[in-house]
């Protein structure tokens, strides 16, 4: 018997052998055997004789009658244990459906928590797990990156981007090892002509592109390195299969049909195939050479011809196997450095270095990730700190039902059923509990996900429903796990139970052990969702900090609209040969618009609020050139007189513009940066400012203003000055008109100039009409992204955690409901009673306070580079949290404690 | 008489018929039945019980024999009694084809 299996010598224990089963069997034969022959007249040894005669080979017998022994055996066990499992399962059924609440808000708290993992497992998925759609072998691709320190400051970059001459370089260097691709960051674009126009999204790419990614056209082909000759490409595309049929309703002989794209026709040669969207997270519908990308000329060179003017390509890398990573840094930084030596005049960056990231955008080594990326690694955590919310939940609604099942499980263990078996019924029931939590978390998670996806990656081909087999299989793993975490304890707490004390007390008395576990659960669930809440508190008043910027402008009331004009040279814009045109259709339509009811005012100006400005040399009085500040240069816009009663901006000294300073002598409003950087200790009305050169006419200083942000919501205080749009200096004409309406009338009012420029400005493109509000938001919903997802998952652990501390008072009021009736009938006044409850609710939330805020303190680094202008140890946030959850306290044990002292005690005393 | 390969099986089956019966039970029952003439080794006997145990034709129980002792108990199971009854009827179509094969009279072709 030596190679008889290890576990079955344990099963020994509790089953009788197979050997000694058979043992048994001949033993008795034998015997009778013996018996019978003895009987018939024999001598013991004959009949012994005799008896192994009749019986055969004993040996070989024996071992096949084991070998038929040990399958049964098997056998029987199996079946033994699918029979317990029914019943277990069975049970289980039986006393959830006893208690049809008890089991509803399990599942639900669990649902949530799980649900809420699964909406975030598909977008962490798609950022960190699943490459590309479509991309063969993704392990060998790499993509290109350049860490440089050449941008403000001494921070150091890490950018995604390369110029063409870049690019080429670094193809030939690392040919044969390594094949590149390049290609632009996906964009909108234009599809159709002038007034039927849909925005697409499209990448132009080296003729590579398709080769390097392994991928084949469904139908057609892809374009060749003959279309794609830099500056002479041929007009052919290669659209989506999603394109194919959302555009062209998946026609099959779209082969051939031209598509207007970015203002050029292109003739459609191939179609990608199912679910390719490109390699980056930005899904693209089309394919164009990148030779046949318009771009004007960089000075007197075409864009591409430049070392590092035109930095628009992202590289995609297949590399051969056994390459090792180091050696794309190592030839690629030298071939890069050297290109930096030869084609940059201007400071060229020699301490560059290329490095090589994966296909998956999201782990590449960018220093900054985009801010969605940012948002889903934090919710990740949030995620499953509140499933541990639940977890904990869970654990502690099973432990509270386990003790007031003590006197049931005691008789059953006394009925002599096995604690491994007991223990095997009641984790049963909770990976039910589980079970059913997973199952409506996989509905509620294919919501939530597909609203999550629709919030934070809008852009993003996701090759999978929001539901697919890999998020429910993670889901239903998840539940498992969840279910034996969260009924393990109490599992093992019901068993481990004193027969005859659990049989004399009844239901009445709570462990200690177990009440010293159950407040500790709901004070770290209190905690956790603290933690959770301080989080949601800090994006929020992070949020709110950055609407209380003050922009300089009314931006619910702006509006601004221009014109462009294609350029003569090539199928990209330019307006400057349509300058004095365009001023005076602004000009034009700036009287209109004065009459369209809900403007308030018009102006023109060289550049729309938050849209830019020109920059020029600057001198001041003796000569000296202007300093920078912030590393930025000095912002000009030269602004018609109405210009700051349109945009809002406020005087602060001084005077605004007359229309008399078009003709009078130069004059100039600066803003108060200005005013205080450049004469810290003077009053700067009336000082001068030269522009182009120190010898040119004197601009007097007339009026201050606010400072006013030039770009971004963001910014550091910039040097602003106005001029008078005058046609005696080069910042004129007018190209943008400005207009401000009532804000409930901006959207008619938008369309109105809309129509009304396209009337006046025939010739031109179609008119680009903006609101400020417009302009604002994609830089504002980071921002709101953060506040609204974190407070929602702040809100939903606080749920969770509600629910969980009003159980745990309940049942413990519940629990004492004897003792208190004794205070009753000794002659307790009901506020007293209302008190004691109050004080065990507020005694555990305050607990889970204290722990929660110190850890929140602690933790909150991890969101510090998303937060604006808001401390991680924010008072107002940790004052808030705490009332809040103070309030929660009290209206957890506001039930309980009316019930405890509404409770008759006559009534509670006899129930005992 | 040497026992036909097969049909030591049914013979079994047959012996469990009467009432569920320990292996030496079952093999005295053959024994007188067949008026000592058909010789069954004991071995082959309980390798024949076993495995129509694991193919659930017979079940097995452990119990008290008559004299007390602690014996192994098999009976039918109802695959077993449908089994007994289809290797009954095989063997009595056997035995009227043998039997008609061994009279016949008339010359092969």
């Amino acid at each position: 018997m030596t190679d008889e299996p290890r576990w079955r010598r344990y099963l020994r224990f509790w089953r009788r052998s197979v050997a000694s089963d058979i043992d048994d069997e001949l033993e008795f034969h034998f015997e009778q055997r013996v018996q019978q022959f003895v009987a018939a007249g024999a001598s013991r040894e004959e009949a012994v004789a005799r008896t192994h005669a009749q019986f055969g080979d004993e040996r070989s017998v024996r071992s096949v009658l084991m070998g038929i022994g040990e399958r049964i055996a098997q056998r029987d066990d199996r079946a033994g244990a699918r029979d317990a499992l029914r019943q277990d399962i069975n049970f289980a059924l039986r006393s959830l459906r006893r208690t049809p609440g008890f089991s509803a808000a399990i599942a639900a708290t669990l649902a949530l928590g799980i649900g809420a993992n699964a909406a975030i497992f598909s977008l962490a998925d798609r950022l960190f797990l699943h490459p590309p759609t479509g991309v063969a072998d993704p392990s060998t691709i790499h993509r290109l990156y350049v860490q440089s320190n050449w941008s403000v400051g001494s921070v150091w970059e890490v950018r995604a981007n390369f110029g063409y001459r870049a690019f080429a370089a670094l193809d030939s260097a690392l040919a044969p090892r390594a094949q590149l691709a390049g290609y632009t960051k996906v964009d909108s674009m234009s599809m159709g002509d002038k007034d039927n126009v849909a925005t697409i999204r499209g990448s132009y790419t080296t003729a590579d592109f398709f080769s390097v990614l392994g991928v084949r056209p469904a139908i057609g082909r892809f374009y060749s390195a003959d279309e794609n000759v830099m500056g002479a490409g041929v007009l052919v595309a290669v659209i989506s299969d999603a394109l194919w049929h959302r555009h062209f309703s998946g026609d099959s002989v779209v082969l051939g049909r031209t598509i207007t794209v970015a203002r050029q026709r292109y003739t459609i040669v191939g179609i990608g195939p199912r679910g390719f969207t490109g390699p980056d997270l930005d899904a693209a519908d089309i394919w164009l050479p990148l030779g046949t990308l318009p771009l004007p000329k960089i000075g007197n060179r075409e864009w591409f011809e430049s070392w590092r003017s035109g930095s628009i390509l992202r590289v995609a890398a297949r590399v051969a196997l056994g390459t090792p990573d180091a050696w794309l840094s190592t030839v690629g930084t030298t071939v890069y450095r050297r290109g930096e030596l030869a084609g940059v005049s201007n400071g060229p960056d020699t301490s560059a270095t290329v490095l090589p990231g994966p296909i998956l955008e999201a782990l590449g080594p960018s220093i900054r990730p985009a801010p969605e990326v940012a948002i889903i690694q934090r919710l990740i955590g949030v995620t499953i700190i509140v499933l541990l919310i639940a977890c904990a939940n869970v654990t502690n609604l099973l432990l509270a039902r386990a003790i007031s099942r003590r006197r049931e499980i005691a008789v059953r263990l006394a009925l002599g059923i096995s604690q491994r078996r007991l223990i095997a019924q009641l984790l049963t029931e909770s990976l039910i509990l589980s079970g059913l939590g997973g199952a409506a978390a996989i509905v509620a998670g294919a919501w939530f996900g597909s609203v999550l996806r629709a919030m934070l990656m809008p852009r993003t081909h996701f090759a999978n429903a929001p539901l697919d087999a890999r998020v429910a299989l993670f889901t239903l793993a998840v539940a498992l796990i969840t279910g034996i975490a969260a009924g393990l304890a109490p599992a093992l707490q019901a068993t481990r139970t004193e027969l005859t004390s659990a049989l004399k007390t009844g239901a009445r008395e709570g462990g200690g052990h177990g009440a010293r576990l159950r407040t500790t659960l709901i004070v770290s669930q209190v905690a956790l969702s603290v933690l959770l809440l301080y989080g949601a508190g800090l994006f929020v008043r992070s949020l709110s900090s950055v609407q209380r910027i003050d922009l300089g402008y009314d931006t619910k009331r702006l509006i601004s609209a221009t014109v462009d004009f294609l350029s003569s040279d090539g199928p990209y814009l330019d307006r400057t040969p349509h300058r004095d045109e365009l001023a005076a259709g602004l000009a034009i339509a700036a009287e209109q618009m004065k009459h369209v009811p809900g403007v308030e005012e018009t102006a023109l100006a060289t550049a729309p609020p938050l849209g830019g400005y020109a920059m020029v040399g600057l001198y001041l009085a003796g000569g000296t050139r202007a300093p920078r500040i912030n590393d930025l240069d000095p912002a000009i816009i030269a602004v018609t007189p109405s210009y700051f009663a349109t945009t809002g901006m406020r005087l602060t000294r001084g005077r605004l513009f007359v229309d008399a300073d078009a003709t009078g002598a130069p004059v100039v409003v600066v803003n108060e940066t200005t005013a205080r950087t450049y004469w810290p200790n003077a009053d700067a009305l009336g000082k001068c400012v030269f522009f182009f050169a120190e010898t040119a006419p004197c601009h007097t200083v007339v009026g201050i203003t606010k400072d006013s942000h030039m770009g971004d919501v963001i910014e550091k205080p910039a040097v602003a000055m106005f001029l008078p749009l005058t046609a005696r200096h080069p910042f004129q004409p007018a190209a943008y008109l400005i207009v401000r309406a009532a804000p409930e009338h901006v959207t008619r009012v938008s369309e109105e100039m809309r129509r009304s420029l396209r009337r006046i400005l025939p010739n031109g493109e179609p008119p680009r009409v903006r609101t400020t509000a417009n302009l604002l938001e994609p830089q504002l919903r980071p921002w709101r992204l953060g506040a609204s997802l974190f407070t929602a998952f702040g809100v939903l652990a606080l749920v969770v955690a509600a629910i969980g501390a009003y159980s745990v008072i309940a049942y413990s009021v519940g629990q004492r409901a004897h003792e208190m009736s004794v205070r009753v009938a000794l002659g307790a006044q009901s506020g007293q009673i209302v008190q004691l409850v109050l004080s065990y609710g507020l005694r555990v939330i305050a607990w889970g306070i204290v722990i929660g805020i110190a850890a929140a303190l602690v933790f909150s680094r991890v969101v510090a580079s998303m937060l604006y202008n808001t401390s991680t140890h924010d008072p107002v946030v940790v004052t808030a949290v705490g009332a809040l959850l103070i309030l929660v306290a009290v209206v957890a044990s506001a039930g309980p404690a009316w019930r405890a002292m509404r409770a008759d005690p006559a009534v509670t005393l006899r129930a005992e | 008489m040497e026992l036909m390969h097969g049909t030591l099986d049914a013979l079994v089956l047959r012996g469990l018929a009467w009432g569920p019966k320990h292996g030496y039970a079952v093999a005295r029952w053959i024994e007188e039945s067949s008026g000592d003439t058909l010789v069954v080794l004991d071995g082959a006997l309980y390798t024949s019980l076993h495995r129509m145990e694991e193919k659930r034709w017979i079940a097995s129980e452990w119990g008290a024999s008559p004299t007390g002792r602690r014996a192994k108990f098999y009976r039918l199971t109802p695959l077993g009694r449908t089994q007994l009854k289809a290797e009954a009827q095989s063997w009595t179509d056997y035995v009227a084809a043998v039997a008609r094969v061994m009279q016949t009279r008339t010359q092969p072709a």
